[in-house]
């Protein structure tokens, strides 16, 4: 009975090794990422396939993200010792998880895709102290869209170069049925729109040198007024609505000013615009107005839309991340998965972007100011990434910044509980004090 | 010793589901900590102070007691009038039995996304439908600030009170029928008897649910959270399970977080031990 039971535990204990030793081959990597264009999903499946083709040990496993619960969840991978393999990130983060040491630089990978084939402030932007901690997954620029049909109806000039044209043109082109401008009720995006206002308004979150939070300044205090004042002309309900809705509204006539827009609304009018209007002509792109307090002679700039993937420290399979983004890259599936949304998701392979062929995509050709407003826009480097004001600022704490919703709230204490802009500014400058003290960045 | 052996288990399950998780949290709350980055200063009761003197944190708090006791009392009348419907006899009562729970069973996400669509102020189903009865001019925003408190309750009674529903209805059915037949005798109407046979006979079994149901609805997170939480107007009914995630993950104050969750722990401490003492009293009487 005894040795019977001690050869059931033997044969146990080696097909557990033996299942053990199975499962240590096969390794999974744990991708997450943010694009929801069914397309580019698709086009991802085929990355999938490949990689694992010439990596049959290796086991990919896609998560779909949410932009706006990406960096939550990011933490509580980052806090409990099992971040994803891969991820995407955004600008900010990635500087703010570069001080922190959290990040496994790419360095590799950028120089075997060619440096100089890298767009150069999609590389810039994450290039820290020689090694690079991020590569775009795509790029594009935001723009400023208008229905350039009802300005010239009303005769109003087109485009608008100031925010002091935008607000008479929202006035005169609102009606109690529809009302003109589009905003969006998510706070990530709100955040995003303020620091486009911000930055072309001549103003700025924090100090670079001391991260003193600059909320109290002349141009944020302008910049909040211009939100409030914005929002008289905006949707019923906006401080509830999701950023891909208000696509919708604007191609389906319901308001007539889009500001801070990506590119990926064409794809949004082309579904559910009326056919005669979706086009560029109707829906014409422009680059930003300008506040009051941005020096005269400066130009306005837009926002870089360069979402970085990234590997975290902690990832359990490095080296297959990065074989992994080599496969991404590859010339072939990159040009068909930049071309799943065209314009939005622009190659940061100059080798793809710069292909007489890719401008001949027919999307390309027939939304071609919407590229050209784009194309200018990098061309005069007047791209800045989100919450930043260029790709040379390197700001550690925008991250938590963010994360804490004080942009936010600032703008909705003022929109819509009627405080001052003074008031609500105070409010946020102690609120965020507090919190960058906490961090143990202050250095006012 | 075979005794003691045997109530291993259950005490390691004990320790580890619900001890180590209470006193690991109570010892985070007294530190400065960072979400992820190994930075932790012993602040006391630091924390708490700071909470005491937080705006949020009052308003999270009074937001909580109002979805909290709303939700508790709406479900418990919903749940106990369906329940005595559900116990009358009529024809199809069995599938109504069935189809009352599929509140409780659907996926809260599902629950969320569907009731979002539903109050959309631009193409939700009730906004459209008011105005093509020409009963509102402009969309009502159920979403918005001033409505959206309202708008969570009512979709939170709408998937919780199957759960007094069952409940309720379980009990109705062990309630002998002689105690309805005297009373009967006795003269009592349909009210009378619900009054004074049905009440009392329900009595333990809605001591347990209210307890139940409002440590729920008062930790309740995820309805909230993916009905308000992605929006700007979220902040108008931000709870306290929500006020501690956003503290936690979003602005990386661990200790902070923990102290909410240890202040949530000792107010329902007190609410709960408050209730059972009135309970056991009005027994005595």
């Amino acid at each position: 009975m005894k040795r019977a039971l001690a050869s059931i535990v033997a044969t146990a204990a080696m097909l557990l090794c033996l299942a053990d030793t199975g499962q240590a081959q096969q390794k999974t990597l744990n991708v997450w990422w943010t694009e929801i264009d069914p397309g580019s999903i698709k086009v991802m499946d085929k990355v999938i396939a490949e990689y694992e083709k010439e990596h049959p040990n290796v086991k990919v496993r896609l998560e779909s993200i949410a932009w706006g619960t990406l960096f939550q969840r990011l933490v509580a991978s980052i806090g409990t010792g099992s971040p994803p393999d891969l991820t995407h990130l955004v600008p900010y983060m990635v500087d703010s998880l570069y001080r922190k040491d959290q990040l496994v630089p790419i360095t590799d990978v950028v120089k075997a895709l060619g440096e100089n084939d890298i767009d150069e402030p999609a590389r810039l932007v994450h290039l820290n102290e020689g090694q690079y901690y991020g590569l775009a997954y795509a790029m594009g620029t935001s723009h400023w869209n208008y229905r350039a049909d009802l300005f010239k109806e009303k005769g109003l000039k087109f485009p608008p170069t100031t925010w002091g044209e935008v607000l008479q043109a929202a006035q005169a082109l609102s009606t109690p049925e529809r009302p003109a401008v589009t905003l969006v009720g998510e706070p990530f995006y709100i955040d995003f729109w303020f620091g486009e206002f911000l930055m072309n308004n001549g103003g700025r979150f924090v100090d670079p040198k001391t991260f003193k939070p600059a909320f109290t300044d002349r141009p944020f205090i302008e910049t909040l007024a211009f939100f409030r004042d914005l929002s008289k002309y905006a949707q019923k309900g906006w401080t509830n609505q999701k950023f891909l809705d208000t696509f919708v509204l604007f191609a389906t006539d319901k308001t007539a000013i889009y500001p801070v827009n990506f590119n990926r609304l064409h794809l949004f009018i082309k579904k559910y615009a009326q056919p005669r209007m979706a086009n560029p002509e109707i829906f014409a792109p422009a680059l930003p107005p300008r506040g009051p307090s941005l020096p005269a002679g400066e130009k306005t700039k837009v926002l870089f839309d360069a979402e970085p993937w990234a590997i975290i420290k902690g990832a359990k399979n490095v080296q297959e991340a990065k074989d992994f983004l080599k496969v991404y890259y590859r010339k072939s599936l990159y040009r068909e998965m930049t071309l799943t949304v065209p314009l939005h998701l622009s190659p940061v392979l100059k080798s793809i972007a710069d292909d007489p062929s890719y401008e001949k995509e027919p999307a390309i050709r027939e939304w071609r100011s919407w590229y050209e407003v784009m194309r200018t826009a990098l061309r005069e480097n007047r791209a800045a990434p989100l919450l930043m004001t260029s790709v040379q600022e390197r700001n550690p704490i925008m991250l938590e910044l963010q994360g804490s919703k004080v942009i936010s709230d600032m703008v909705l204490d003022v929109i819509v509980e009627g405080r001052s802009p003074e008031e609500a500014a105070a409010k946020g400058q102690k609120k965020a004090e507090e919190l960058i003290a906490r961090l143990g960045w202050k250095k006012w | 010793v075979l005794g003691y052996a045997l109530i291993v288990p259950s005490l390691g399950l004990v320790t580890g589901l619900v001890l180590y998780p209470l006193l690991f949290n109570s010892w985070l709350s007294v530190f400065d900590k960072h979400a992820f980055l190994p930075i932790e200063t012993f602040v006391g009761l630091g924390n708490f102070r700071e909470l005491l003197g937080d705006g949020e944190f009052w308003a999270s708090l009074r937001n909580g007691v109002v979805y909290a006791a709303t939700t508790t009392i709406l479900q418990l009348a919903l749940g106990i009038a369906s329940a005595l419907v559900l116990h009358e006899a009529f024809v199809g009562r069995s599938i109504a039995r069935g189809a009352i729970l599929f509140p409780y069973m659907v996926p809260t996400i599902v629950v969320t996304i569907v009731w979002r669509w539903i109050f959309n102020e631009q193409y939700g189903f009730v906004n459209v439908g008011l105005a093509w009865l020409g009963a509102i001019d402009t969309p009502v925003e159920f979403l918005g600030p001033n409505l959206l408190m309202g708008t969570v309750i009512w979709v939170s009674v709408w998937q919780f009170f199957p759960f007094v529903t069952l409940a309720v209805l379980g009990r109705l059915q062990t309630v002998p029928l002689e105690l309805y037949e005297a009373a009967a005798v006795d003269g009592a109407g349909a009210v009378k008897r619900f009054r004074h046979v049905t009440l009392p006979q329900l009595r333990e079994v809605l001591i347990v649910v209210v307890l139940l149901r409002g440590i729920w609805m008062f930790t309740k997170f995820d309805t909230v959270w993916l009905l308000t939480g992605i929006e700007a107007s979220g902040r108008y009914v931000q709870t306290l399970p929500v006020m501690t995630y956003l503290k936690t993950f979003a602005s990386m104050q661990v200790g902070l977080g923990a102290a909410i969750g240890v202040v949530m722990l000792i107010l329902q401490g007190v609410v709960v031990l408050t209730y059972l003492r009135l309970m056991r009293e009005h027994e005595e009487e």
